[in-house]
């Protein structure tokens, strides 16, 4: 059957090819020896500040999209479950070093940890997974590693706390369950039966099974492309606005810095393979534990994950686990700066 | 990111030891786009996340790259930032009117080394400051990319006129020691143009 093309789908598919030209033919023209644009020096340090975090956390974000789209695809989900183990002691750390071997990103294991669930993963081991993936993972060691190289101790801290929170929050969603209060959905055969089927709204989706491995990466990687920008131009306005006298000589106190950068990385919603370098632009502002709060709260809730927790969670569990989470990122990043070895 | 690579000026942004993995990453971000086009041409059509690539690389085409500049510098400086280094012994028997900012402050941090530069031969380039009214040749040291670079300074003690802040100059002269600071006698000073590398090497 004739499919008449309108005038609209036509120019949206040609829109790519001419914004390319006229980008190439821009490209060019320092060839030509036309002059770059010179900006008033604050507007510069702003803009090149954000376009220095872009730059260097782009590759981190692909590389991220890449593995997360290759797991989803793939058949490891099934062969996990098998090789899970049954004890919870056992299992529950299990869960949380899940994430090392499945690279997902952090909007990206919903749709993972729900298909766990669903064929008969205990809750827990979801929700330990679910949270200690986004942080447990090489291109987040990969990142977080040449973000602040020589920071051994603040690397390790990271991975730790990621580790245990996670950990702890599994035991949290076992502890509710004994007492019959269930954090997860009831119907979420149901809803894993809906998300196949259209398009999907939310976060990094399956896009549909058309999809190629590469497509489903591209996609997730230009959807969470504009959280990176909007995040390093935050960044760079704090950088450039915030008197740095705020943070140091007593005027703000540990808590307070800590809450400031925890509620900075929920609005902020940056992919957890990129986050490091956001992170770096407030390390000369704000004490380190403020930063490893920021590092750790920021790929377990967000504005985003929110959002996306909602088809696994009940609104009463998304806010308790996101109360416990809040808590126990607070007490372990005052924990760093009150015990000398941490 | 051609452009940049090929004028040098990627190092402007990002930190050398670091660039090789966003020159990967844009090669990768390159060829993952033409499979995608190649696999599905007749369905590309351009999302807010691809227009928001787009705007980064036309900025970063036609917007000169300097470093940051004085102003910023002041204003991520509260005091100077504190530098140690276990590479001391690398700048040990190196000629000191080789040395940078960044050298300087390194050797100068060991309490029991440092008399040793007393007098040494000073010849270093930076801009220049005034920092709580006293005049400053900086750099910006970048760990990783422009987000974090912070700055470094040396204290300048100089005869003659000064010239107006975040100009770029070549400072020669002698390293001075008194109990409570360091600072550069400076026998000539002169403007020069910002080096291609602006940090703190």
């Amino acid at each position: 059957m004739y499919h008449a093309i309108s005038t609209l789908e036509r120019l949206k598919t040609r829109l790519p090819i001419a914004f390319f030209s006229i980008g190439g033919v821009v490209a060019l023209m320092p060839l030509f020896g036309l002059p770059l644009a010179t900006l008033p020096p604050k507007t510069h340090d702003i803009l090149m500040v954000v376009l220095s975090i872009v730059i260097e956390a782009t590759p981190f974000l692909l590389i991220g999209s890449l593995a997360s789209a290759f797991v989803r695809r793939s058949t490891i989900v099934e062969n996990i479950i098998r090789i899970f183990p049954k004890n919870p002691i056992i299992g529950l750390p299990f869960a949380s070093l899940l994430g090392v071997f499945l690279p997902i990103c952090e909007c990206g294991n919903v749709p993972i940890a729900r298909s766990l669930v669903v064929r008969g993963l205990p809750k827990a081991y979801a929700t330990t997974f679910l949270f200690s993936a986004p942080i447990l993972n090489p291109a987040v060691f990969f990142s977080t590693y040449i973000a602040f190289r020589g920071e051994w101790l603040f690397f390790a801290e990271r991975f730790l706390f990621g580790f245990l929170i996670a950990l702890a929050l599994g035991v949290f969603v076992l502890w509710q369950e004994k007492y019959g209060e269930s954090l997860w959905k009831k119907n979420l055969k149901h809803e894993s039966a809906h998300s196949h089927s259209a398009h999907a709204s939310q976060g990094c989706e399956n896009h549909g099974a058309h999809q190629t491995k590469m497509g489903g990466a591209l996609t997730d990687f230009f959807e969470i492309l504009p959280l990176l920008a909007f995040g390093a131009l935050a960044t760079s306005l704090f950088q450039a606005f915030v008197p740095r006298e705020l943070f140091f000589e007593g005027a703000i106190s540990s808590v307070s810095a800590i809450l400031l950068m925890m509620a900075l990385a929920f609005v902020l919603s940056v992919c957890s393979s990129a986050d490091a370098f956001i992170a770096l632009g407030y390390s000369g502002l704000v004490p380190p534990s403020a930063l490893l709060a920021f590092l750790v709260f920021g790929p377990m809730i967000d504005a985003k994950n929110i959002l996306i927790y909602g088809k696994i969670f009940t609104i009463s569990g998304i806010i308790r686990i996101s109360t416990v989470t809040a808590l126990l990122v607070l007490i372990s990043a005052l924990l760093t700066e009150k015990v000398p070895f941490l | 990111m051609l452009r940049l690579v090929t004028d040098g000026t990627l190092g402007v942004y990002i930190n050398p030891g670091t660039q090789w993995i966003v020159i990967s990453g844009g090669v990768l971000l390159f060829f993952v786009s033409l499979g995608v086009l190649k696999n599905n041409f007749s369905a590309t059509h351009l999302t807010f996340g691809a227009i928001v690539l787009l705007i980064v690389a036309l900025l970063i085409t036609v917007v000169k790259p300097l470093a940051l500049s004085v102003e910023t510098a002041k204003l991520r400086s509260a005091k100077n930032i504190l530098v140690t280094s276990d590479d001391r012994g690398e700048r040990i028997g190196r000629k000191t009117s080789e040395f940078g900012i960044l050298d300087w402050l390194i050797v100068l941090s060991d309490p029991g080394e440092r008399t040793r530069y007393a007098n040494r031969e000073v010849s270093l380039s930076g801009f220049f400051l005034w920092r709580e009214g006293e005049p400053m040749v900086g750099r910006l040291m970048m760990t990783c990319c422009g987000a974090d670079a912070q700055p470094i300074f040396l204290p300048l003690v100089f005869e003659g006129p000064w010239p107006e802040e975040n100009t770029w100059i070549q400072v020669n002269g002698t390293m001075q020691l008194s109990e409570e600071k360091s600072f550069i006698l400076v026998t000539n000073l002169s403007l020069v143009d910002p080096p291609r590398n602006p940090y703190a090497e």
